[in-house]
């Protein structure tokens, strides 16, 4: 199969300077770069027009876009519609720690997310494939989903529990990870429990826990009843 | 033609076998390795599956195994833990549920030389030759009779693999000096001429070089593998290396160990059979994947070995395989 | 002819008033003189000097002194003590009246002085002699001046009379107040006759103490508070003396006079033996409910005695301890680490010493010694007991905090006991369970109030944590901001001509953000200067300047517009820096995140500070268009933990509205303005200046 490569990216970013940077450091690579102008305000979908309208190959945008007033909604939010739209487009971002439970709830309509510590220009290409397989129905191997065991060894805060804290046995079984509520199903919410087991499709083969992405949490097993002693 | 592969999936062992359409695997460690090289391979449904102890290296892709929805397996084949409530254990004990209730999916609470003793995947015959019973009642952290202590180690189950009479693959999953010795007091007939080496190459809970030794002088095999992962562990172990080219084996690693390159060679290698390898894109594969021919003896194929001798000679600075050793002359 | 030296007249005053100008002092050497002079009681009177022409009388009933001493004693100047004097010859006291200057300040006090004087040694007679200042003034030579000594009969007892009349100017109220109070501190109110025997440690008889009083109301009010006594209500004494050898013995005494703690000093002190006390009381309500005396009356007894004292040989020494002095720096110490410290407030103490062999010497003006190696070394010892009895109270403290988290949990687990035996009798077994049940639901929300409380203090903890730090890692942040520097001017050295202006575009970039960099590192290192936190005239419009300026890279970077309107008129707090900046900073960040809120834009962010002087506050405002307070209760939002931003803590407000309790102001806080977001002002009582 041959590789497309991306030859015009779009950055969106509040920070005036960081974008400009990035820009540059494109056009290192050969690639042309630019950009869409704000603000935006609550306007997502006038953000995604205008993106699409100048038909870029890949997007690079960033999470945080409300410090800087370029828009009061979020990078993940505009990359998600835009891979719905089948346009490659890649999220960075700094990772502050509410960030990382809210991107999980969305991480599997996110094929790249990255810290921008991580992110290297040199590596745009590799990014903007990975994105591209995705949209092709073809995801890399950290990406494909599998129908795994999620055991809930935690429910922090009882029924105001904003998250479970689960291990995926069959990605790490020493690992617990916190999986945002709204990952799972309504129907088995008042069955969630520490020591059941939920059925959910996760990317097992993700190399880090910030990979990891949980799609279809909609099965109760039971715990296995314990033995007598 | 059957097709027999050893996976590299780091550190952990999976194999997978398949001939006239049976397919067979036996253990598989946590990600999505095995999943995704059934996916390629188009293989819907597992006949038999074998966990040969209930280490999470050996068991969690079994896991998934049982609760993919793309997936079918029919029968699994394992012993039963004598420490039930190990998490690992209630994980296991929860997917055959998933799977039971899927529809399919018989267990076979029994891994050992008499139960099931053998078992068809095509024509290949998969013969369990350890544990022995008495072994397997007397269960994790029961005594032996010299007074050492059992542990799921001791257990491992032991598998032969072979096609008609031809001489055999022997998996021997992680077992140790107590397992080994307890085979030797049963006069099982452990002789092979590919070893997969018992626990990824690593320290037996004995005397490693003493350990190879009585390995091989049972064994006898040509050639040897360690499935070993490059971060974890330090495997194979030098000593044991050491020991195996003493014996006159060769030898091939799934993944390249710190001690053969100290950095990861990455690029485009040639020299990798086309099936998934967890060390492919990091550059820690070696020998990466290993397909065994079984027809006219279990052995790699020649010409992998030829790509994989060549990839050795030109991109590895220190590989222990090729240290200097003095063969033992046959007695 | 002999030539001589010649004094002229304005050398009287040159040696008296113009060295000596406090009254009190002058008048206390003339009640020393009297000490001298072996009497037990000195009483001075006032008379009319509420306006100038008064008198004053002191009348001591001591040995009085002969003509032969007024000739060459009371009528000599200047005769330094220096050579050996005798003791005092009935009651063997060490002289304290030296030099005769203060004598001499406080006899030209008025026109006039007259001395009457009846000699112990020469019962039956008196003499006298009158000193007309006036007489000096057309003299040439003081010496020119003469007057006589007459002597008469008289059957009064032995003792001698001063009269200063035609007093110069009026004696205000507070001159009166220091009067007495030095007066009744002279000789030591706190020690017993005794107890001065064994400093002096000579054979002597028993000296019956010596007494100054001024006959005025206030002095017996005065005096009323002195003699109580409120040494039983200190929390514990610190006591320090040294040893022949020099060395140190410090130790914490409690209220009886049991001994606490006892060290001994690690080095010798250079000086003779002396003794050194201090009652250190805490004037909390917690600890006065139990006693008999009231905080206010132990408060105001401080306010009248507190302080170090100096008592050489029975006589008090100015100006230690008196008001405003602070010579053991008990209040820098206390500022230095505030932990188990006496202040000048909260204590009073004294130091007894011997001057038997002139090691101290007292400086020519009486107020106070000359800092030679004597007094030095005797003030490091209290300073080093000082250090000592502090280290000790702090280790006691937290060797019993431990010891009471110990038992508390002990005392846990034994309620718990309890309990199970209790229901073990007393519930059936067929309910056990649900009184089971309900026990530990009750006991999981208790511990869930604590673990939330324990959350709080934990995070108060990282955030005092992470500003220490920052502060710490702020100052090397010189050092590679640098190293970034010089490393752009290498690189670009090595770029080739013709990529010159593309490398020059990326360099300024660098720089830019390096200057970011700097600017946001900067800011918690200003913020903590030291001398923010210093207490006193603030002027709230300088602060917010200030932090508007220092704040410009972080309010440019969230593109916010920043304007102020200052009051031109009055804007000085009592307060410190750190507590309007901490006021400022916290509003300032409510609006900045208020702007990032995820259902709310504004593309014209501005914030609003202004500051206004409505005759009665300083008032100060900060204002935003950043949507207003929405979904808290109004009420709710000064709570700590309260928040709506998910990374925000919650104290924001909580600090602003305890700031401004500490200022002694109000904050109020509306919901949202007409300018489009909340708006919060700030009330502050302006400094007064200091009233007396």
């Amino acid at each position: 199969m041959a590789t497309a490569l991306a030859t015009r990216v779009l950055v969106v970013d509040d920070d005036d300077q960081g974008r400009d940077d990035l820009m540059d450091e494109l056009r290192d690579y050969d690639i042309e770069p630019f950009t869409v102008a704000g603000p935006y305000g609550q306007e997502i979908e006038r953000m995604v027009a205008d993106i699409e309208q100048q038909a870029p190959s890949f997007v690079i945008c960033d999470h945080r876009l409300q410090p800087a007033g370029l828009a009061s909604f979020f990078g993940a939010d505009v990359v998600r519609r835009l891979v719905e739209r089948n346009i490659p487009a890649m999220l960075l971002t700094m990772y502050q720690s509410t960030d990382r439970l809210d991107l999980r709830a969305s991480r599997y309509a996110l094929p790249v997310v990255m810290g921008r510590d991580e992110f290297r220009i040199a590596r745009v290409q590799e990014y903007f494939d990975i994105c591209r397989r995705e949209i092709l129905a073809t995801p890399v191997d950290t990406r494909r989903p599998h129908r795994v065991l999620i055991r809930v060894d935690d429910v922090p805060g009882g029924t105001a529990a904003e998250r479970i804290d689960a291990v995926i046995p069959s990605w790490s079984p020493d690992h617990a990870v916190p999986v945002p509520i709204s990952c799972i199903d309504p129907a088995i919410l008042g069955d969630v429990r520490k020591g059941v087991y939920l059925l959910g499709e996760v990317n097992i083969g993700a190399e880090s826990e910030d990979e990891l992405y949980f799609k279809n949490l909609n099965e109760i097993v039971p715990a296995p009843e314990e033995e007598e002693a | 033609m059957s097709e027999f592969v050893i996976l590299d999936v780091g550190h952990g062992n999976c194999a997978l076998l398949r001939d006239g359409g049976v397919v067979a695997v036996v253990d598989a460690p946590t990600r999505g390795l095995l999943l995704d090289t059934l996916d390629d391979l188009k293989i819907d449904t597992v006949h038999s599956a074998f966990i040969s102890h209930a280490d999470k290296d050996h068991i969690a892709g079994i896991l998934s195994l049982l609760t993919s929805d793309r997936i079918k397996v029919e029968q699994i084949f394992v012993n039963p833990d004598a420490q039930k409530n190990s998490k690992i254990w209630r994980d296991f004990r929860a997917a055959v549920s998933v799977a039971h209730r899927k529809g399919e999916c018989v267990v076979r609470t029994s891994l050992s030389a008499t139960e099931p003793g053998t078992v068809s995947v095509g024509d290949v015959c998969i013969a369990i030759v350890a544990p022995s019973p008495s072994l397997a009642l007397a269960g994790v952290g029961g005594r032996t009779e010299d007074g050492r202590t059992i542990t799921a180690n001791s257990l491992s189950a032991v598998l032969k693999i072979s096609e008609g009479d031809a001489p055999a693959a022997l998996l021997a999953g992680d077992l140790d000096e107590i397992g080994l010795d307890d085979a030797i007091t049963h006069e099982v007939d452990l002789s092979a001429s590919l070893l997969v080496f018992p626990h990824h190459g690593g320290l037996p809970g004995g005397d490693p070089g003493a350990f190879a030794a009585k390995l091989f002088d049972k064994v006898r095999p040509a050639s040897v593998i360690f499935s070993n992962g490059r971060n974890r562990h330090d495997n194979p172990r030098q000593e044991i290396v050491e020991a195996t080219l003493t014996a006159g084996c060769s030898v091939a690693c799934t993944q390249l160990s710190e001690r053969c390159s100290a950095r990861a060679i990455e690029g485009e290698r040639a020299h990798l059979e086309p099936f998934r390898a967890s060390g492919r894109i990091p550059g820690e594969s070696c020998a990466g994947s290993m397909s065994i021919e079984l027809r006219n003896g279990a052995r790699r194929l020649p010409a992998a070995i030829a790509l994989h001798t060549a990839f050795i000679t030109a991109d590895v600075p220190t590989p222990m395989c090729r240290m200097a050793v003095k063969v033992l002359e046959e007695a | 002819m002999l030539e001589r030296l010649r004094f002229s007249p304005d050398i009287l005053s040159r040696l008296g008033e113009e060295l000596v100008p406090e009254i009190d002092q002058g008048i206390v050497e003339l009640a020393k003189n009297a000490y001298d002079a072996d009497a037990t009681e000195c009483r001075i009177s006032l008379n009319e000097v509420h306006a100038a022409g008064g008198s004053i009388r002191i009348v001591d009933n001591g040995t009085g002194l002969t003509a032969d001493n007024i000739r060459q004693g009371w009528l000599v100047i200047g005769r330094s003590s220096k050579q050996r004097k005798a003791l005092t010859p009935i009651y063997g006291r060490l002289p304290v009246g030296d030099k005769g200057l203060g004598r001499l300040a406080a006899l030209r006090l008025g026109q006039r002085v007259t001395l009457t004087t009846r000699p112990r040694s020469e019962p039956g007679i008196e003499h006298r002699v009158t000193i007309d200042w006036d007489a000096y003034t057309d003299a040439e030579v003081v010496e020119d001046v003469g007057f006589e000594v007459t002597t008469s009969p008289s059957g009064a007892p032995s003792g001698t009379e001063i009269e200063i009349s035609g007093i110069n100017a009026a004696l205000g109220r507070g001159t009166v107040n220091r009067l007495a109070r030095s007066l009744l501190l002279l000789s030591d109110p706190f020690a017993a006759a005794e107890e001065l025997a064994q400093v002096t440690a000579l054979p002597t008889t028993i000296d019956p103490g010596f007494k100054a009083i001024l006959v005025t109301e206030e002095f017996s009010d005065l005096q009323a508070k002195v003699d109580q006594s409120y040494f039983g209500d200190a929390e514990y004494r610190v006591h320090a003396e040294l040893d022949e050898n020099g060395g140190g013995v410090f130790s914490i005494l409690d209220w009886k006079g049991d001994t606490l703690h006892r060290a001994r000093s690690e080095s010798p002190y250079d000086t003779g033996p002396f003794t050194f006390d201090l009652w250190v009381f805490i004037l909390d309500g917690r600890n006065f409910s139990t006693r008999n005396s009231t905080m206010s009356e132990v408060r105001e007894w401080l306010n009248q005695v507190g302080g170090v004292h100096i008592y050489e040989d029975g006589i008090r020494v100015p100006p230690y301890g008196g008001p405003g002095n602070d010579w053991l720096e008990l209040n820098l110490r206390r500022a230095r680490s505030p932990e188990m410290r006496p202040s000048t407030n909260t204590s009073v103490g004294r130091v007894r010493l011997s001057n038997a062999d002139r090691g101290y010497t007292q400086k020519t003006d009486r107020v106070g010694y000359i800092e030679n190696q004597a007094f030095l070394e005797m003030r490091r010892c209290c300073g080093d007991a000082l250090d000592w009895a502090a280290r000790v109270l702090i280790r006691e403290r937290d060797r019993v905090r431990q010891t009471e988290k110990a038992a508390a949990k002990k005392q846990s687990e034994r309620v718990t006991q309890r309990l199970e035996r209790v229901l073990d009798k007393s519930v059936q077994i067929t309910d056990r369970k649900k009184v089971d049940d309900a026990i530990a639901l009750f006991v999981k929300e208790s511990e869930r109030e604590t673990r939330s409380l324990r959350d709080e203090l934990q995070l108060y903890r990282s955030l005092a944590t992470a500003g220490m730090t920052s502060a710490v890692f702020a100052h090397e942040i010189g050092r590679p901001l640098d190293m970034i520097d010089k490393g752009i001017e290498a690189l670009q050295r090595l770029i080739p001509e013709d990529q010159r202006e593309n490398a020059d575009r990326r360099i300024k970039t660098i720089s830019a953000a390096k200057v970011r960099l700097n600017s946001f590192v900067s800011i918690p290192l200003t913020l903590l200067a030291k001398r923010k936190r210093r207490s006193g005239r603030t002027n709230v419009n300088s602060c917010i300047l200030g932090l508007v300026d220092l704040l410009k890279p972080i309010t440019d970077f969230f593109k916010v517009t920043v304007t102020t309107s200052l009051t031109e008129h009055y804007s000085d707090i009592n307060g410190s820096e750190a507590l309007i900046d901490g006021i400022c900073l916290n509003l300032l960040m409510n609006s900045l995140n208020a702007f990032q809120r995820e259902n709310f834009a504004q593309t014209d962010r501005q914030i609003r500070i202004s500051t206004e002087y409505d005759g009665s506050n300083v008032a100060m405002t900060v204002a935003d268009n950043a949507g207003g307070i929405d979904g808290l209760d109004i009420d709710d939002i000064w709570l700590p933990g309260v928040t709506t931003s998910p990374e925000g803590t919650g104290f924001g407000l909580t600090i602003v509205r305890d700031s401004v309790t500490d200022l002694g102001g109000s904050v109020e806080a509306i919901p949202v303005t007409e300018f489009g977001g909340a708006e919060f002002i700030v009330r502050l009582p302006p400094m007064r200046s200091l009233i007396d």
